[in-house]
């Protein structure tokens, strides 16, 4: 009987044995090395906040945080617009389409983001395709300036980023029940009210899921605006490249990194408040 | 009943809510690993510690020249093996020396500066001249206690020759600072070393008394340029690209970049007139497994036949003063140590960056980041 129940408690937490060589595998790999790196923004030189200071005391680095952070939210705004309807097109249409649909967004994704970034620069350069064609039909008369800008950077972001709101939004979008819509133009709503009063908040969680993705996902980049930018777009993981690769003071890389880490866990754990407390469509209250 | 069963589909929503709460939860999750996956680095420390020389360049066509002229024959006369890895960038070493697993032996073709930034970070072994002793026709500057040079390059101002007729192509620094007079299109490196020392020429300094820079004279000087600078590059083979594309019609550039990409046919001119010279040295990372061995390997390497046939193959200058006699005439004219070209450049001071480095180099990407 006792035996019983033993084998029948080790059965049940079988999955968390399993689960050993993988905690393993991200504490010694990952959580250990990543803390020990980060330990040293507080101990090295000297034990204290001299790095955090020296960050905030440089009008670059002040600099470079609002650039990135303006940059992430410009990519993740852009991305909602841009991605709202395809994934609406993806849930209405055939299967066939919708396969179709899905391989036009993933392809590009798979891509190398080096390449992409190449096939930009061939787009929007001085000399490039963009330019070109717009001289050719008369439109402008000098090349414009498309390159080397801050749109070139959030263009290039949200080329990235783009699949991971289409996903989350076709998520959220597919869940919902086809005759709520129905049921809404019967009762009189117009193709307004309906989005704004029936699909809109259904589809509100994706939205959100997929923006803190991108966002995130965003404030990370570092090709993008070293290629596609000028120095006035340079943003974090340029500086701690910078730091890092350059200067060898990794004291201050790490201080960098450990406000961009405390940055992102604020956004990560309001995001996860708001899923706790907004009710989900359809939920009983 | 009927309240019964309500109130069960109550508790079921309430589960399969939960579950939607996690599955968002874990969704986000799963994206965000996904996202960072990349990023994360994992340190190379499970490359074996075995008996072979484990020599590190930067690849590429350099690399296939050196792989010829040093790696393959010195395997062959010694019978040590050589093992290849590329990018040995001072962080990584930086990285070994910490935490106290080095696994690298050579660092071949690593920039001077770079050397003495190491040197100062105390990452360096110092070189062993009783086992590198072919040092007799070195040109002086390649000795040096924690690295020996193994050739020289030049940072040249270049151009596109379609571009720019012959009579519009810059000649000096104060061609290319000179906007109204050389019309074009330009692009620079974000870098604080060497484009100091390009304003500073431009602005009238000799050559002779550039040292020490006058680090304010050199930055208002770039001010004057900055409005005209179109690209501010960021990678080693972005200069080429641009003025190949016509996207910019001059940069200052690295010659052996641009001598590669003319031989395929790119538009390139390479003008000597004031290029700056720069050495890269063989140096041994601190703590390396078989630092004995890697001083006789760059001993092999300072053989003048050896230096020849590299040069002849990359378009760099070799350190041996023997070795340029031994390269082809129409070779040698591409190269910053040809007689004809040498004496109209200018030699970087390294020393004199190698505790400056940083703090300009932050101060330099703080100006350019400005408006």
């Amino acid at each position: 009987m006792r035996g019983e129940d033993w084998r029948q408690r080790l059965r049940s937490s079988a999955p968390l044995f399993a689960l050993l060589p993988f905690l393993f595998v991200v504490v010694a790999l990952f959580a250990v090395p990543t803390l020990r790196v980060l330990s040293k923004g507080f101990l090295e030189p000297t034990p204290g906040l001299a790095n955090f200071t020296a960050i905030f005391g440089n009008p670059l680095y002040q600099q470079v945080f609002w650039t990135t952070f303006r940059i992430s939210a410009l990519v993740t705004l852009l991305a909602i617009v841009l991605a709202y309807p395809v994934a609406r097109f993806a849930t209405e249409c055939r299967p066939l389409t919708r396969n179709i649909v899905f391989a036009m967004v993933l392809v590009p994704f798979w891509t190398s983001l080096l390449v992409r970034i190449y096939g930009w620069t061939f787009i929007l350069q001085r000399t490039g395709i963009l330019n070109e064609t717009l001289q050719a039909l008369g439109l402008t008369s000098a090349p414009l300036k498309l390159l080397y800008t801050e749109g070139a950077v959030v263009l290039g972001i949200t080329h990235y980023m783009l699949p991971f709101m289409i996903f989350s939004i076709y998520v959220a979008l597919k869940a919902i029940d086809p005759n709520l819509h129905k049921a809404a133009t019967t009762m009189g709503a117009r193709t307004p009210r309906v989005f704004f009063k029936v699909i809109l908040p259904l589809a509100l969680p994706g939205i959100v899921t997929g923006s803190l993705l991108v966002f995130i996902g965003s404030l990370g980049f570092f090709v993008t605006p070293a290629l596609m930018g000028s120095p006035r777009q340079m943003m974090l993981a340029n500086v701690i490249t910078f730091q890092v690769q350059e200067a060898l003071d990794w004291p201050k890389a790490s201080a960098i990194a450990m406000v961009l880490i405390l940055a992102v866990s604020i956004l990560a754990w309001i995001y996860f408040r708001l899923v706790d407390r907004v009710a989900l469509p359809g939920e009983a209250k | 009943m009927s309240k019964r069963s309500r109130s069960m589909r109550r508790i079921d929503d309430g589960v399969s809510n939960m579950k939607r709460r996690a599955v968002l939860k874990q969704g986000l999750a799963a994206g965000a690993v996904g996202l960072a996956a990349p990023y994360i680095f994992v340190p190379n420390a499970l490359a074996q510690r075995a008996k072979e020389l484990v020599v590190v360049h930067w690849g590429g066509a350099g690399g296939d020249a050196n792989r010829k002229a040093y790696f393959e024959p010195f395997s062959k006369e010694t019978g040590i093996r050589i093992t290849e890895q590329t990018g040995p960038g001072m962080e990584k070493v930086k990285a070994q020396v910490d935490v106290g697993n080095v696994n690298w032996d050579v660092l071949v073709d690593i920039g001077a500066f770079r050397m003495f930034q190491g040197m100062q970070q105390n990452l360096l072994e110092k070189i062993d001249y009783d086992v590198v002793t072919n040092t007799k026709d070195l040109l002086p500057y390649a000795i040096q206690t924690y690295g020996v040079g193994s050739n020289v390059g030049s940072e040249v101002i270049t151009f596109n020759t379609k571009t720019l007729g012959s009579a519009k192509q810059p000649k000096s620094w104060a061609d290319f600072w000179n906007v109204d007079g050389v019309r074009g299109h330009r692009a620079m490196h974000q870098k604080a070393f060497g484009n100091l020392e390009m304003a500073l020429i431009a602005d009238g300094v000799p050559a002779d008394k550039l040292y020490p820079l006058d680090v304010e004279r050199a930055f208002r000087k770039l001010q004057q340029l900055k409005p005209h600078i179109d690209v501010w590059t960021t990678t080693y083979d972005q200069p080429i690209r641009l003025l190949t594309d016509g996207e910019v019609d001059m940069a200052p550039t690295w010659n052996a970049r641009a001598a590669t990409a003319t031989e395929k046919g790119a538009p390139i001119g390479i003008e000597w007139n004031q290029g700056f010279l720069y050495y890269d040295m063989w140096s041994v990372p601190k703590g390396a497994p078989n630092a004995k061995a890697a001083m006789q390997f760059i001993n092999y390497c300072l053989d003048a036949q050896r230096q020849a046939q590299f040069a002849t193959m990359y378009p760099y200058g070799p350190t041996n003063k023997r070795a340029i006699d031994l390269i082809p005439a129409n070779v040698r004219a591409q190269q910053p140590t040809a007689p004809q070209n040498f004496e109209k450049q200018i030699l970087f001071d390294d020393q004199w960056w190698a505790t400056r480095l940083t703090g300009l180099t932050e101060r330099f990407a703080l100006w350019t980041a400005q408006k």
